[in-house]
């Protein structure tokens, strides 16, 4: 690891993944690449984890971490490290859905078609279940706005417009939180 | 994650956000992933810095090779420069091609001679010869023609015609002389008419 990002990280200075990935870039070291992986893989994980299954989730992230490998001369400092990362996994998870059922119209993309099962008592497997059941991109834009993306970061991740987005988060969260208002009552 | 758009501040009662939270903290990636891609990171590192040190080797090479052909080439055979001097001259002055441009220049003049003794036939051919009487011989020469006409001849064209024996030293005032004109209406020469008076 070089000097300044350890002296960085001993007197407190916080070392995001933008700065780990720079120096990754530059100098290829596996240990700022082991940082910047603490910092990002379960966020990716569970955002892939979300839209497929638990294998597909995982083959998916280890290729995505692999083009970040390989493609890290490509990375531009100018910007935020995890949309770029974000952006990488999509593709990657699209053309592994592609490839399983040649055309895919992400609006009809649901892998959980069974009837919605609302017997669940306890809150959490209820957001788990309703959350799974949401269209396909009204999940992943809710799921990419509790990672903390702006609007904007979000629309140039999924490639759509500011407004679309807005739109389908609102419905993401109408319905989520309709289906969590009934287990109240 | 600072950014989040204000759509998470209108739900008091059930936090969807914590919620989320508590689904991430339940679903984290298998910690062997992270070895193999680590393992994999390593490998390409070294290998590319095999790459990275041959590449240098090569281009190292390649150079020295490109100086040492460049700086001892020019030293090894005089006499094959001298033989690149003349072939060069061969080349850049073809024998073949002087012969035709030689040929071609005297058959233009010789053309253009044979054009200009056209012309000048055709200006001796197109002459008028008028009649006149010479009237006075005072700065120059005063002519009478047959209608009446009175020419006069300055001094400097008088002193021409005689330089180029265009103008007959035998004739006297009152004297009949015949005038040649060219076709512009230039006077070629005055001589005394062979023919007697023709007025």
């Amino acid at each position: 690891m070089s000097i300044s990002l350890t002296i960085k990280t001993l007197i407190g200075i916080e070392v995001t993944p933008e700065i780990l990935m720079e120096r990754y870039a530059e100098t290829g070291d596996a240990k700022v690449l082991s940082q910047l992986y603490d910092a990002c893989a379960d966020d990716l994980f569970h955002f892939l984890v979300t839209h497929s299954d638990y294998t597909l989730a995982k083959d998916v992230a280890q290729k995505t971490w692999l083009k970040i490998i390989e493609k890290r001369h490509l990375y531009r400092p100018s910007g935020r490290f995890k949309p770029w990362l974000f952006t990488i996994a999509r593709r990657t998870l699209l053309d592994e859905f592609r490839a399983q059922s040649k055309c895919v119209e992400l609006d009809q993309l649901s892998l959980h078609t069974t009837t919605p099962n609302m017997t669940a008592e306890k809150i959490e497997e209820r957001f788990d279940q309703v959350l799974m059941q949401l269209p396909f991109v009204q999940r992943e834009a809710f799921c990419l706005q509790q990672e903390g993306f702006s609007l904007k970061e979000i629309s140039e991740i999924t490639s759509t417009s500011a407004e679309t987005i807005k739109t389908r988060i609102r419905y993401a969260r109408k319905t989520l939180r309709d289906a969590l208002e009934n287990i109240h009552e | 994650m600072s950014k989040q758009t204000n759509l998470t501040k209108t739900d008091d009662k059930l936090d969807l956000d914590k919620l989320y939270l508590n689904r991430k903290h339940q679903l984290r990636m298998p910690r062997s992933s992270k070895h193999v891609l680590l393992q994999h990171a390593r490998e390409t590192r070294i290998s590319n810095g095999w790459f990275n040190r041959l590449s240098f080797y090569a281009l190292a090479a390649s150079t020295m090779l490109l100086v040492m052909f460049v700086s001892f080439t020019p030293n090894q055979s005089p006499l094959n420069n001298a033989h690149l001097v003349t072939n060069v001259e061969l080349h850049s002055m073809p024998v073949d091609n002087i012969k035709p441009s030689i040929s071609a220049e005297l058959t233009q003049r010789r053309a253009q001679h044979y054009a200009d003794y056209i012309a000048k036939e055709q200006t001796l051919k197109a002459y008028r010869q008028s009649f006149a009487k010479i009237m006075s011989t005072n700065n120059g020469l005063e002519l009478k023609t047959c209608d009446n006409t009175r020419l006069y001849l300055s001094q400097t064209l008088v002193n021409a015609l005689a330089n180029m024996n265009k103008l007959d030293s035998n004739v006297k005032k009152g004297q009949q002389v015949a005038i040649v004109f060219d076709k512009q209406g230039i006077i070629l020469s005055i001589l005394e008419p062979k023919q007697g008076p023709m007025c």
